[in-house]
């Protein structure tokens, strides 16, 4: 059995329907009854007692009831093709009738006569007697109630029939109408809470006034905007214009007055104040409805809470307007560049290309204002960036000034693309940086002159250095010359005088012999001196000791005779000059054998050391070698010892010690030219130390 | 007569010099077999009997001892001419010069000269070196084969 969506008790107003069964079956003797399909009893009136009190009280008669109320439910319930009424006759012998009511294709209930005997029907009374003996019944009381039983023509139950299939028929369409209305209520309900629910997403309200009664209606919305407890305060006109911003209050009243006079609907936006004094925008839309006359009879509008879009849009110009600031007022050249071509430029744009803005409107197209070698260039970044190849890019171009000058620029640009990725417009910042340029230009201009004048300065220096040398040639070749002619012939004077010459006149010729000799030293000396400031000196591994070996050897037939004690440690080989370090070798050797030539015996020592951890005395350094040279020789005063290394310095006189004091000079022009630095310790009479250190270095390739 | 005693040619502009110098070669007798150039074109003239030596005996001199600074043609380019010339290239040549200078001593063992002398300052040392010299060249050097006239 399906389940009913609805109740009969929903549609039909049960109480009434019991009030006019109760008169039917008080007209006549046939009772009625309405059941809903699970066989409960909704209505009941003209109970037949044979029914209630005896054949439904006992167990045995009450299943021939119960089968009947099954047969007729059977027939009646399940499928719209039931009949309209059907009659059954039941177990214990009495009929009925029943009419089942259907509503909107639902089946609610059935409706029943009550029992009766048609009056053909032979009634054995013999077997109710029977029945009561059998089971026990009241048998007077139980045949008396036989006797009750309505005994009906076919006529009187077919008239009646009749009248309760109409009124079946008209209390299902009772109950139609109520479905129907019920379901139309639904709908309604809904739609209005569909309705708030829309307005209440849109935060919107609606309102409307009826013109003729007076009457002012306002949506949950409108409370909602005005911020309003509905439940404590109706809708009405003060409160709207209340709500309305003080300063907005005449621009509304304007409009509505517009509105009623050309009768159009009209718009606004305006703001609604709020107690806490929160400012609220909406927007409005209302309509006057006019009569046949033009009389007006009903202002109605919605009203939209706009605040959000509102500020948004504040947020956006104000967005706009700091853009345009930045833009119209930037110290940078900038410009927007629409896919068209078309170019918007802002005032450092105009001033560093020297046009008017009116002017530049005539002419604004980049080939004009761009220097012509730039633009292939230019064009293929643009394209690169509109293919999506890149976003932006950054590179140096030349504009051209409205006089004709170059400008150098350095250019930021960026293209902004729409919402689906289509070029938008070009950003494009210009920095002026011809200054810069020709400052670069300057620059280089400058280095490449002093380049020029290095060069030429070399080129100077060169030939100086040439013609010193040949100068120095000269020297050479033609100051020995006469110096040789001087020693000769004074020889020669000698031996041809010999006889005529007393003491005095060969001390003389005897001056004239040692001054030439010094005279020669001084010449080889100075050629010596001025070779090695010319000659770049050489990078190659030197084997320090075989240096030293060579510097010796010359030393031997000079220091024949003499005690000297060589103390000589181990040396390393370094990168320079042999034949300079020889040189340096030989001159500080040729110093400690000379000043050491009173000492018995005289003790000359030489070694190296490491001279990184700053064995120099100048605490920590780069990687180099010490080598000394210790005498125990006549020493000097350390308050000399600045004078130690200069040209034609001495610290002896040539009566005491001879020499031209050019050979420390040398030894520290050698050293410093090979990268090294040489110093001296010493003190009077108590010997000395000589010192020279050389950078550890790589032998440069050749 | 001298035709057959091999010669000394010096070629020396400085008269000074050419005057110590034969003073040093008179100390042991070989100054009479001196021969002046006083410069490079001269030299020539002389090694090859041209000019003011076009008559003079057939006969290269058993030793030039030759000065490198001299006017008009230097003591070097003398040398290159003799070494450069097929009839000259076997005649000695020392350079007898006051350059100590590496340059000048590097261009003339170059050219394939025989000796290289600096001419000491000290008057003994020089009689000494030019007595050496003269002696060594002039009579205890075996001269290379004279070229056939």
């Amino acid at each position: 059995m399906r389940t009913a969506e609805h109740a009969l008790a929903d549609l039909v107003d049960l109480d009434r329907l019991q009030r006019a069964c109760d008169s039917f079956a008080a007209t006549g003797d046939i009772g009625l009854f309405v059941l809903d399909p699970g066989g409960t009893i909704l209505v009941a009136a003209g109970w037949q007692d044979i029914c209630t009190q005896f054949h439904r009280a006992h167990e045995d008669t009450l299943k021939g009831c119960l089968e009947s109320d099954a047969r007729i439910n059977q027939r009646l319930v399940d499928g719209l093709d039931a009949p309209e009424h059907y009659a059954y006759q039941c177990a214990n012998g009495l009929w009925d009738v029943a009419f089942p009511l259907i509503i909107a294709g639902e089946h609610l209930g059935n409706v029943f006569t009550g029992q009766f005997f048609y009056d053909d029907d032979e009634i054995d009374e013999a077997a109710f007697r029977q029945r009561a003996q059998r089971l026990g019944f009241d048998e007077p009381a139980y045949l008396e109630a036989l006797a009750c039983v309505p005994v009906l023509s076919h006529e009187r139950v077919a008239r009646t029939i009749s009248f309760l299939a109409d009124f079946v028929g008209m209390l299902a369409d009772l109950g139609l109408s109520a479905l129907r209305q019920e379901q139309e209520h639904e709908a309604l309900t809904q739609s209005e809470e569909r309705l708030k629910e829309a307005q209440r997403i849109a935060r919107l309200g609606h309102w409307e006034l009826d013109l003729v009664s007076d009457r002012l209606d306002w949506s949950d919305g409108i409370f909602e905007l005005f911020e309003i407890d509905p439940s404590r305060f109706g809708a009405s006109y003060k409160a709207f214009l209340d709500a309305i911003h003080p300063e907005d209050r005449d621009a509304v009243d304007r409009a509505y007055s517009a509105s009623l006079e050309n009768k159009q609907p009209y718009e606004i936006s305006h703001r609604l104040l709020m107690k806490d004094g929160r400012v609220k925008w909406v927007h409005e839309k209302c309509r006057t409805d006019f009569d046949a006359h033009g009389k007006p009879l009903r202002f109605v509008g919605v009203m939209r809470d706009i605040t959000e879009r509102r500020h948004a849009e504040e947020a956006l110009a104000e967005s706009e307007d700091k853009f345009r600031y930045m833009f119209d007022h930037s110290a940078v050249a900038r410009s927007i560049t629409q896919p068209s071509g078309e170019i918007e430029v802002n005032d450092a744009f105009l001033e560093m290309v020297g046009y008017t803005r009116e002017e530049i409107g005539e002419l604004a197209t980049w080939q004009r204002i761009s220097h012509p070698d730039d633009i292939a260039r230019r064009e293929g970044i643009v394209a690169s960036i509109v293919s999506g190849e890149r976003t932006s890019a950054r590179f140096e171009q030349r504009y051209l000034h409205k006089n004709g000058t170059v400008i150098w620029t350095d250019v930021a640009i960026t293209l902004r693309r729409d919402a689906d990725g289509n070029p938008d417009y070009f950003m494009t910042t210009i920095v002026n940086i011809t200054e810069r340029k020709r400052a670069e230009e300057e620059v280089r201009r400058l280095n490449a002159e002093l380049e020029q004048r290095v060069l030429d300065r070399t080129a100077q220096l060169d030939a100086a250095n040439k013609e010193l040398e040949t100068f120095a040639y000269s020297v050479s070749h033609d100051l020995r010359a006469p110096l040789r002619h001087i020693s000769g012939f004074s020889e020669l004077l000698a031996t041809r005088a010999a006889a005529s010459l007393d003491d005095k006149g060969r001390h003389y010729v005897e001056t004239i012999s040692a001054s030439v000799r010094q005279m020669g030293v001084l010449i080889d000396d100075l050629l010596q001196f001025s070779r090695t400031g010319r000659a770049e000196p050489r990078s190659e591994t030197v084997d320090m000791e075989q240096a030293l070996a060579e510097a010796l050897l010359p030393l031997q037939r000079e220091t024949e005779g003499r005690a000297i004690e060589w103390k000589i440690g181990r040396l390393p080989t370094v990168v320079g000059d042999h034949a300079l370090l020889r040189q340096v070798w030989a001159n500080l050797l040729g110093n400690a054998v000379k000043f050491s030539r009173g000492r018995a015996p005289a003790r000359i020592e030489v070694g190296a050391m490491d001279g990184t951890a700053g064995a120099g005395g100048d605490g920590g350094g780069p990687a180099q070698d010490v080598f000394f040279v210790r005498d125990n020789g006549v020493g000097f005063d350390m308050q000399y010892a600045h004078k130690l290394f200069g040209v034609f310095q001495r610290l002896h006189s040539s009566a005491e010690f001879e020499g031209t004091g050019i050979g420390l000079a040398n030894v520290q022009r050698i050293i410093s030219r090979l990268g090294g630095r040489v110093w001296a310790e010493a003190e009077l009479d108590e010997g000395a130390a000589f010192y020279f250190a050389l950078p550890r270095r790589k032998e440069k390739p050749s | 007569m001298m035709i057959n005693v091999p010669g000394i040619l010096l070629a020396e502009d400085n008269p000074n010099d050419v005057e110590l110098t034969i003073e040093a070669l008179d100390q042991h007798n070989l100054a009479n077999r001196v021969t002046v150039a006083h410069d490079g074109v001269e030299a020539m003239e002389y090694l090859r009997r041209e000019g003011a030596f076009k008559d003079r005996e057939p006969g290269d001199p058993a030793v030039v001892l030759l000065d490198i600074k001299m006017p008009r043609k230097d003591g070097l380019e003398v040398l290159r001419e003799i070494r450069s010339d097929p009839a000259l290239k076997k005649v000695p040549v020392v350079i007898l010069t006051s350059s100590r200078e590496e340059q000048d001593l590097i261009t003339s063992y170059d050219l394939g000269v025989n000796a290289y002398v600096v001419k000491p300052v000290n008057f003994p040392s020089f009689i000494d070196a030019v007595k050496q010299l003269g002696v060594f060249w002039a009579v205890i050097n075996e001269r290379p084969p004279n070229r056939v006239k």
